[in-house]
């Protein structure tokens, strides 16, 4: 099923392994030689500049060459165009595979760029010949309409987003069909009329935790060890929309368009007590789980979460002025943070707060982050007196993660 | 296929003797998980909500407060951070030092965001640099580079040039730099972002051949290229001045890549050709939309195919080159 030699992967993740031990000083010169000698592989270790690069200009070949494309074969109407996209898809899908075959590319930036696009341009296809079948005549001449809601195209649209993900083991197509598959999930539900608007919420949380778990668990699998990337991709996104099923504004702005009503003040959305704990205490469980498993996927979502939880709840009930939200906040995070650097300055349970080998990356994006915080300082001198020197936006904060 | 499993392989078959393979192990299994990232980005959040909520509450009170009060406020939070740093400090060095804490590198940061407010606020309510309110980025910079260097802090430093750039009147934040120049504003601008570029990449040289604090190099080669570029570019986009920044351009390309190859690093050759192909491409497109003809638009694709390919066979190639060199 996979396009890739397997043992040439195999013997890539050995000679990765080993190139990662021989650097830390575990493994001898000797061993790593003889690693390298006896785990050949065909395909070669690419950093993500040349991937980046790669990508980006294989994407500008392939615009390019449509664009001629299309103007050597002026496309005649709708079924023309469809039908060029078609073609354009499948001269992508082909070249991607021989760069696979024949140049032994292995996640090289050529061919991402070269598979995505074949994607979609069959998927504009495909779009278009369903689009095309539903708008005709009747017998007796009157025209008719038939519009079908945007399950119906994903349904078309995911099994083959999902083969493409399967064969090239592709961790981004992954989530795309994830997105797919929940979309029409929820559209299959809602179909149930009203109870199914009131199993929604419900419904997609046992789906995700259900993913979530499958992926988890099918991950420790060796038989599925060259698809390790996609599970982790399944099991990142199965937490993400976990989370979102029961949080309090995806709820309520949801329940809002689709009864079509609005929620008086002083109402609620049902359940709205079990929803409210739903937001806050779920990204707790997160971090506390992920501490416990040492998960730092789980951690860091569950931060990103509380924040997230505590903004939705706050959209719709102030119950302070601003300022002193922030304070109270900030004072809480600093203190949270402040108490923890110092309790786990001694590693507790396997957890420190002293940073490691992978932290000094890291380190180089907040370094950059902090020279946008303070340019506007100096620019409008205290118009505003902030403090703190920037906007509250937060100067590029998030992009640490 | 984990680490334990290829470590278990390797074993079964003889390419690591049983001592590696328990060096591995208790490597693999003695590793702490550290959450120094995760803290430090609360902390960080923290501080940024705590100061803003100040700021407004501050604001808010004017009236009752009293600006002189709010100054000598500021100014005490700035003096105590930069106190309590010189205090755990370690010694100078013109080598690289470690930090003496997290908790450290944030109270100096604070110290300097501090800094520039009460500098600011200073000059905004006494004007007492009278007219000359460009001091206030020149004071807060020079005083930012000493407290980099001084306490080895590559975010001081990047706030320090940052700084000192906006002394000039050009931002050159990674947003600010496309965002809040004003590129039309005619030449100067531009000839003082190219000059300052220059003179960055002087002084880094200069200091790293004296040994002092030479993994500064980067950040400043880092913020130096990415000024000279986009500038040049902004030269390039304006009508005229062809025959001088057409040649200054393509050199600083080359030069770069030159310097990427001898550095090894694949960063810097990237951005070259990214930015090299953005100026190419539009001097391409320029001349030929003069044409105006169906010919230029099939030649301008062809363009597009013919020098991407190039690139992605020079990409490949020097990307073997650098890892095995």
């Amino acid at each position: 099923m996979i396009i890739y030699n397997k043992t040439g992967l195999d013997n890539f993740s050995v000679g990765k392994a080993a190139a990662a031990w021989f650097k830390r000083g575990l493994i001898s010169n000797d061993e790593y030689k003889g690693i390298e000698a006896k785990y050949i592989t065909e395909y070669k270790p690419r950093g993500i500049g040349a991937w980046i690069g790669l990508f980006i200009f294989t994407v500008i070949i392939v615009s390019s060459a449509s664009g001629l494309f299309f103007l050597f074969f002026h496309p005649d109407g709708e079924t023309g165009i469809a039908f060029e996209c078609l073609v354009l898809g499948v001269l992508c899908y082909i070249v991607a595979e021989r760069f696979v075959w024949v140049s032994h590319h292995y996640k090289s930036g050529i061919v991402d760029a070269l598979l995505y696009n074949a994607l979609v341009a069959v998927g504009i296809a495909i779009c278009i010949f369903i689009n095309k079948r539903s708008t005709g005549y009747n017998d007796d001449g009157t025209c008719y309409y038939s519009e079908h809601g945007t399950a119906f195209y994903l349904a078309f649209l995911t099994p083959m987003v999902v083969a493409a993900a399967l064969r090239f083991a592709d961790a981004f197509l992954t989530l795309v069909a994830y997105g797919f598959i929940i979309v029409i999930n929820a559209f299959v539900v809602l179909k149930m009329g009203s109870f199914g608007q009131m199993i929604l919420p419900f419904e997609c949380m046992l789906f995700s935790a259900a993913v979530y778990y499958t992926a988890k668990k099918r991950k420790a699998n060796i038989a599925l060890r060259y698809w390790r990337h996609c599970l982790g991709m399944l099991e990142f996104a199965g937490l993400v929309t976990l989370y979102l099923a029961g949080n309090y504004m995806v709820v309520r702005v949801l329940s809002e368009s689709l009864l079509g009503t609005t929620i008086e003040p002083g109402e609620d959305i049902h359940l709205a007590f079990f929803f409210y704990a739903y937001t806050i205490l779920v990204p707790l469980a997160y971090v506390a789980l992920g501490l416990k498993r040492k998960d730092r996927m789980l951690v860091r979502l569950g931060v990103i979460m509380i924040a997230a939880g505590v903004l939705s709840i706050k959209y719709y009930h102030s119950i302070m002025p601003p300022e002193t939200a922030l304070m109270l906040s900030g004072i809480a995070l600093v203190a949270v943070a402040w108490l923890s650097i110092r309790y786990l300055k001694v590693p507790r349970n396997g957890i420190t707060s002293e940073p490691d080998d992978a932290n000094a990356r890291m380190d180089a994006i907040s370094n950059i982050a902090f020279s946008e915080l303070v340019q506007q300082a100096p620019a409008k001198p205290a118009n505003d007196v902030n403090f703190g020197g920037g906007s509250f936006g937060g100067g590029g904060a998030t992009s640490d993660y | 296929m984990n680490e334990k499993d290829i470590a278990s392989k390797l074993l079964a078959d003889n390419s690591i003797s049983s001592e590696s393979f328990n060096k591995i192990e208790s490597a693999r299994t003695s590793t702490l998980f550290s959450l120094s990232f995760e803290l430090r980005a609360v902390l960080y959040c923290g501080v940024l909500l705590l100061s803003s909520g100040l700021g407004v509450l501050i604001y808010k009170n004017i009236d009752s407060i009293g600006h002189m009060a709010i100054i000598l406020f500021i100014a005490a939070v700035s003096a105590a951070c930069f106190v309590y740093c010189i205090r755990k400090s370690l010694p100078y060095s013109n080598l690289k030092m470690n930090s003496p804490g997290i908790l450290f590198d944030y109270i100096l940061l604070f110290g300097c965001l501090t800094f520039v407010s009460f500098l600011g606020y200073l000059q905004y309510q006494y004007s007492v640099f009278g007219t000359h309110n460009d001091w206030v980025p020149l004071i807060s910079s020079l005083l930012f580079f000493a407290a980099a260097y001084y306490f080895d802090h590559l975010g001081v430093l990047s706030i320090a040039i940052t700084t000192f750039a906006a002394y000039i009147g050009i931002a050159i934040t990674p947003l600010g730099l496309i965002k809040n120049n004003d590129f039309s504003r005619g030449y100067s601008l531009i000839y003082s972002g190219i000059a300052l570029g220059f003179v960055l990449i002087a002084v880094s040289w200069a200091l790293a051949r004296r040994n002092i604090k030479k993994h500064f190099t980067y950040t400043y080669v880092n913020f130096a290229s990415h000024m000279l570029f986009v500038f040049c570019l902004a030269a390039l986009f304006k009508d005229g001045g062809y025959i001088f920044f057409v040649p200054l351009f393509f050199a600083l390309v080359a030069t770069v890549i030159w310097q990427a190859f001898s550095e090894k690093s694949f960063y810097f050759l990237l951005i070259a050709i990214l930015y090299g192909y953005i100026g190419l491409s539009y001097l391409v497109i320029k001349n030929l939309i003069s044409f105006s003809s169906d010919g230029a638009l099939f030649t301008g694709l062809f363009y597009f195919i013919g020098s991407s390919i190039g690139i992605i066979y020079f990409l490949i190639k020097s990307s073997k080159r650098i890892k095995a060199a």
